[in-house]
């Protein structure tokens, strides 16, 4: 029987960057579902159950924090672990998002992708 | 290669975000300054983001649905960032590519021209005032026309760029080729016939305007050591016409001029369709 693919849920609101996530996250065998703002990721999420979510920050309808928060209060997925990856490198956004829940945060800026799926890999192991 | 590929549209990406972020609380020049820094970031991006619209179709993008208990099709959005995107950087890669295949494949745009004798067609001969003109003004009046020197021969005549041409032929070795190339006026060139006996004159368009239609080569070799000079070669006669061709690079050539100009216009919407 062939191993089922972990599911990552991807949460970007720009294209190019959302893309690019696809293409080095399908590298990394993993199945991939995507979501443009966070009311969406977070529907998706309950229903989904996706085994990491990648999220950014700055979204449209509902920002990356508050859909963190949301997620890690409903039982049915608080489990779910959440690497951001945020465009804000300013520490209280760390912070903030780490003590929402978050078990990694990445900035844009100075993130290498093929370690950024390394990261989920060892995750997911 | 195509990590680095991907890291650097993260890293463009981050840059315009960080940009639009600051030009909020900007003023006049400043202001200005970081829209056009945007418009060449999103030129850019745009650029080294093409391959990615076309390498990640929507409906490759699928996901497990738990309540459907299937594999369903997600799609992006941004409809119009990827339409401008695909559309701005496919007709500027095209208008460039065609510019490089008539380049690589025309060769005959720049090739040589038919030459033709006086059976052909019968322009009007060059007067004998004209002759005597030209020959004054060369400094050469006085040579004596001689059998023994060898008359030039014409080879060709081959079109280097646009109007330009080069004619080449054959000659008395080491001699001075005189070339009387007419059109409403005559232009004269002087040439040396090298030691194996070959010679090539070019004429270019900026210096004597060749207008469409026919137009004779005439010429002698002149020996400035004894004075002397050959009789004039036979004339031979040939056609600057505008092809398709022609018409066709001159108008990739102004397209691939605006098409620097609809990358700007490209970079423009999408910084603003973003801001």
């Amino acid at each position: 029987m062939a191993k089922k693919k972990k599911l990552i849920l991807i949460v970007e609101d720009d294209e190019v960057i959302l893309r690019a996530l696809y293409l080095s996250f399908h590298e990394g065998d993993f199945t991939i579902a995507t979501a443009t703002d966070g009311a969406s990721a977070l529907t998706m999420t309950q229903r989904m159950k996706p085994d990491l979510v990648l999220l950014d920050l700055v979204l449209p309808k509902m920002s990356g924090f508050d859909y963190l928060k949301d997620m890690k209060a409903d039982p049915a997925t608080k489990a779910i672990p959440v690497i951001v990856l945020s465009n804000l490198g300013v520490q209280d956004n760390k912070e903030k998002a780490m003590g929402l829940g978050a078990i990694d945060y990445f900035v844009k800026s100075d993130t290498d992708l093929s370690a950024l799926v390394q990261k989920a890999k060892n995750i997911l192991a | 290669m195509r990590t680095a590929w991907l890291n650097l549209i993260l890293r463009l990406s981050n840059q315009i975000f960080q940009r639009k972020q600051v030009l909020v609380g900007q003023e006049g020049l400043q202001i200005v300054g970081n829209i056009v820094s945007l418009i060449v970031l999103e030129m850019i991006l745009a650029i080294v983001s093409f391959p990615l619209y076309l390498s990640v179709a929507s409906q490759n993008v699928t996901a497990f649905l738990e309540e459907r208990g299937a594999y369903a099709k997600v799609s992006f959005d941004y409809k119009l960032r990827r339409i401008l995107t695909l559309t701005g950087v496919a007709i500027i890669a095209a208008v460039w590519a065609l510019k490089l295949a008539l380049i690589l494949l025309v060769p005959t745009v720049f090739g040589p021209l038919q030459l033709y004798h006086v059976t052909n067609l019968r322009p009007p001969d060059l007067s004998a005032q004209e002759q005597q003109v030209i020959l004054e003004e060369a400094g050469i009046q006085n040579a004596r026309a001689v059998q023994s020197l060898q008359k030039p021969l014409f080879e060709g005549v081959k079109r280097t760029s646009g109007k330009d041409f080069a004619f080449y032929g054959t000659g008395a070795p080491n001699t001075t080729l005189v070339l009387f190339l007419t059109d409403a006026q005559t232009a004269l060139y002087t040439g040396t016939v090298d030691a194996k006996g070959q010679w090539s004159i070019a004429n270019e368009q900026k210096k004597f305007a060749l207008s469409e239609g026919n137009h004779s080569l005439s010429a002698f070799s002149y020996n400035k050591g004894d004075g002397t000079r050959s009789d004039f070669a036979d004339t031979q006669y040939f056609k600057v016409k505008t092809t398709w061709a022609d018409m066709l690079v001159r108008n990739v050539d102004v397209l691939a001029n605006w098409s620097v100009v609809i990358l700007i216009v490209l970079g423009a919407f999408l910084v603003f369709l973003t801001i």
